[in-house]
């Protein structure tokens, strides 16, 4: 009985069938054409995500503020006038007063505490 | 550099092909291609166009699943499950029982047209398609052993079942054959 089994058995292993080179062409077509798995793309070419863009954002967006803060902007008309926001705390400082203001300016201000 | 694939084993192959490595994924194939085509033959029969054609959709699935694939189990043993799935399907399509030819048993030992003997070949095709008729469960067994030359524990991890199942299975699919062979033992082949 094992060696009719045998038989069979052998005569399956027997079965040789070579695929034809069209198929190992094709086979290897489609794994040539897959994605580059593995590879990084440079920097330049890699896709930005999102939540990179938005943090990136909000950051810039915070420290426009930041700088806004410290930053003299001029606050009042008079200041305009003058000419003199944003230097008008640095000539004070330095006791150069009279100097901070234009003479035109100084008459406005007499006028004002004339009036009050 | 061809020698250094040779060497490899067929899971660092994968590894290699999976990063993109042409030479080592045609290493597998020539490896594998003979023995998937063989175990494919246990559900399409001796038609070797078809073979072909199977064995390609058996050698593009893997290519499409390279990515996922990791080394916990060896590499012959997905490809191999691959190969299965993919006769299993195709028997379901097919799904048509092949009538044995008793005359083609007989075999011609004159007919040796381009010096092949065909009364072997003949004999080989028909016992191939009396493989397609097994119950599936023992057409599982017969195309991995005879495809892959698995052992009885690799096809039974593959499969599922304990390996003693396995074997009888085996035992079980090749009485099934014999019987449908005949009583008579065929010809045992002048070498």
């Amino acid at each position: 009985m094992k060696d009719e089994h045998q038989d069979i058995e052998e005569t399956l292993k027997n079965f040789r069938h070579i695929p034809g080179p069209s198929v190992k062409r094709s086979v290897l077509s489609r794994f040539a054409a897959r994605p580059a798995a593995g590879r990084k793309l440079n920097v330049w070419r890699r896709p930005v995500p999102l939540y990179a863009v938005a943090a990136q954002t909000v950051i810039a967006l915070g420290l426009g503020l930041l700088a806004a803060r410290w930053l003299p902007l001029p606050n009042s008309e008079s200041d305009l006038r003058r000419g003199t926001h944003g230097s008008v705390e640095m000539r004070w400082e330095s006791g150069d007063v009279e100097n901070a203001v234009s003479p035109d300016s100084l008459k406005w201000e007499t006028a004002q505490n004339d009036i009050i | 550099m061809k020698k250094r694939l040779d060497i490899l084993s067929d899971t660092d192959l994968a590894l290699l092909a999976k990063d993109g490595d042409k030479r080592a994924f045609e290493e597998l194939y020539d490896r594998h291609a003979v023995g998937v085509a063989r175990t494919l033959a246990s559900f399409a029969g001796p038609d070797r166009d078809l073979l072909d054609d199977l064995t390609q959709d058996v050698f593009f699935r893997i290519v499409d699943g390279l990515d996922s694939y990791m080394p916990t189990h060896p590499f012959s043993h997905w490809l191999y499950t691959v190969a299965l799935n993919v006769g299993r399907n195709h028997a379901r399509r097919a799904s048509k029982i092949i009538p044995v030819d008793p005359a083609q048993l007989d075999g011609r030992p004159d007919d040796t047209r381009g010096g092949v003997d065909w009364s072997r070949e003949i004999v080989q095709a028909t016992v191939i398609r009396l493989v397609r008729r097994l119950p599936v469960p023992m057409r599982d067994v017969v195309s991995l052993r005879i495809g892959s030359g698995f052992s009885f524990a690799e096809i039974a991890e593959l499969l599922g079942i304990p390996e003693g199942t396995a074997r009888s299975r085996m035992h079980n699919a090749i009485g099934l054959l014999r019987q449908e062979l005949g009583v008579s033992e065929p010809k045992r082949e002048k070498k």
